[in-house]
């Protein structure tokens, strides 16, 4: 299958992943025989079998939903690059413009 | 004794005063720093894990390694990836948390593809982990960083994670011995999600005595992982002397899936007389659809990945794109966090799971997964286990492959059926191509690792492989 460079920038937007310039030829390039190569499985009678999502070999297994401690929010946050008052601290999400 | 002895053997010399495990330690981590420059198997170590005094539990304070992509508290677990570069992991996972409660000590971090994405260890941020029997090859991947470790004496044990064969893989081209137990007999808490539906921990270890005791530890249910197994685990290590006879052993039928050049297929042939030799009887079995194992598996293996890796927005975790806007911070982070192959993947998969798409991709490798797993429980119902080679060549050289995706796709063929079925599999050292190691693979029947150690302890004991690695480690030595 041909990836054109309007379903690859399609797909970069619904990744939430823009490609830098030079990556993009490269890229198109690679997904087109990737997908090719993948075309195999068009040749196989599916008709009447069910997908399989995983391979467990037993019934899922819930423990009791009872509250336990968990690692507080100080631990939680400890990772991120800013934080602000016992919370993650993000970039206007909306713009001034656009209150109400 | 080795001053670098394998798991056993660290165990038994704690244990009867022949050595403390904090000179082991010190004795790893000099070997870590010693080899540094000429493998790059490390991510990073801690200098500190000497300190303590560990020698009670079944591994009675033996070194061991995690891969970078298993989270242990307060360590460093940034998956070979920029756009986590620095982050400590709040907790640890339930495989450290297994090992440690049973006495191991943990040295450090081994090196990997990025996300656990890739069949080379070449795709690192750290840079490519280097092959011990020749430092201009793969060490294979994504486990390469703890298979290197293990085959170059760094340490006894390492764990690893399996989702396509990247355990087995980096086992069978550094000469050692990788497990993937059965999908869901070790928790996966703490495990950075690749594909959800395909990720194991196992062990890499110098032989099969030692992943059997390092895995009677590991393996078992963890309320933190719904997909954990409750079923008890078998004893493994009275399975290494049971040996095989009586028993029967499939071997694929189908020629055009199994082209193998000369000197691999030699290998394999050896494998199979030596398990007849043994007593077992080998049984041609046919796996009539798992030549579209590359297909199915890269198709679900990327649409998961696709949704796992939504969550790295440089909000909660890593360093930090400078941005206007929530919008323009998400985007510049992944784009300049991660790597090529980490974005052909993302790519992929959320191509495969796109409106006008999905029924034709990711279905579709759905339903053939369903008739891979059918293969296998009819095949199951004639034989014990089986085998098959666990690569196609010996270990590529680096750079080979890494500009050709579909390439490195394509030589995993042998490692994925058993991934897409979820079952326990190892590879085990079976013999030599010019020079260089080669492994032959058992499959067993879902939570019948009992039978996959009694089978590979078979294998191993046919080809000895220790005086091999250890004339590769001189040569390695030698080498300025």
């Amino acid at each position: 299958m041909k990836v054109t460079d309007k379903l690859l920038r399609e797909i970069e937007t619904l990744a939430r992943l823009p490609l830098k310039p030079g990556e993009r030829e490269s890229l198109r390039g690679d997904l087109s025989r990737i997908l090719d190569h993948f075309e195999s499985l068009a040749e196989l009678d599916l008709e009447g079998v069910e997908p399989s999502s995983h391979a467990t070999h037993a019934e899922p297994f819930y423990r009791d939903d009872e509250s336990r401690p968990g690692i507080g929010s100080k631990v939680a946050l400890s990772g991120a690059a800013e934080v602000e008052d016992g919370h993650f601290r993000v970039p206007p999400i909306i713009g001034e413009d656009e209150h109400v | 004794m080795s001053n670098r002895p394998g798991l056993r053997e660290a165990v038994d010399g704690i244990r009867s005063g022949k050595f403390s495990s904090r000179e082991l330690a010190n004795n790893c981590l000099n070997r870590i720093e010693q080899l540094k420059g000429k493998l790059n198997a490390f991510a990073h170590h801690d200098p500190n894990a000497v300190e303590a005094e560990v020698k009670d539990g079944p591994l009675a304070g033996a070194p061991y390694a995690l891969k970078d992509n298993l989270c242990r508290e307060g360590t460093l677990t940034a998956c070979a990836s920029k756009i986590l570069e620095g982050w400590i992991s709040p907790y640890s996972g339930g495989a450290a948390t297994r090992l440690e409660d049973a006495g191991a000590r943990y040295l450090g971090k081994t090196n990997m593809d990025e996300f656990a994405m890739g069949s080379s260890s070449e795709y690192s941020v750290y840079g490519p982990v280097k092959n011990p029997w020749d430092t201009s090859r793969s060490a294979g991947g994504s486990s390469g960083g703890s298979a290197a470790a293990v085959a170059a004496e760094m340490v006894p044990l390492a764990l690893g994670t399996d989702t396509g064969g990247s355990i087995r893989q980096p086992a069978a081209f550094c000469g050692i011995v990788g497990v993937k137990p059965t999908y869901g007999r070790v928790s996966r808490s703490g495990l950075v999600a690749f594909a959800s539906s395909l990720d194991q921990i196992g062990t890499l270890t110098r032989d099969v005595g030692d992943a059997a005791l390092a895995l009677e530890s590991l393996m078992g249910q963890d309320p933190l992982d719904a997909t954990s197994l409750g079923e008890s685990v078998p004893p493994l290590q009275c399975e290494l002397e049971r040996g095989v006879k009586g028993l029967k052993f499939g071997i694929p039928a189908d020629d055009q899936w199994m082209q193998l050049d000369a000197g691999p297929a030699r290998v394999f042939q050896d494998s199979v007389d030596a398990l007849h030799d043994a007593g077992a009887e080998p049984v041609e079995i046919d796996l009539a659809h798992a030549k579209h194992s590359v297909a199915a598996y890269y198709l679900i293996a990327t649409a998961e990945a696709s949704s796992n890796l939504a969550r790295y927005d440089g909000l909660r975790f890593g360093p930090r794109s400078d941005a206007e806007t929530l919008e323009e911070l998400l985007l510049a982070n992944r784009s300049q966090g991660f790597g090529a192959e980490v974005k052909r993947r993302i790519l992929l998969g959320t191509f495969a799971l796109s409106a006008g798409y999905v029924e034709a991709y990711y279905l579709r490798a759905q339903k053939t997964r369903t008739l891979i797993r059918n293969d296998f429980q009819k095949a199951f119902e004639a034989v014990d286990f089986m085998i098959i080679p666990a690569t196609p060549t010996p270990a590529f050289k680096l750079g080979e492959k890494s500009d050709d995706p579909l390439s490195m796709y394509l030589s995993d063929i042998f490692t994925l059926p058993a991934s897409l079925a979820g079952l326990p599999a190892a590879s085990v050292p079976c013999g030599l191509d010019a020079g260089l190691p080669l492994g032959t693979q058992i499959w067993a029947k879902p939570l019948d690792e009992a039978m996959l150690i009694r089978a590979a302890a078979s294998l191993e004991q046919a080809f000895p492989f220790d005086e091999k690695r250890r004339a590769a480690l001189a040569s390695l030595e030698e080498a300025s």
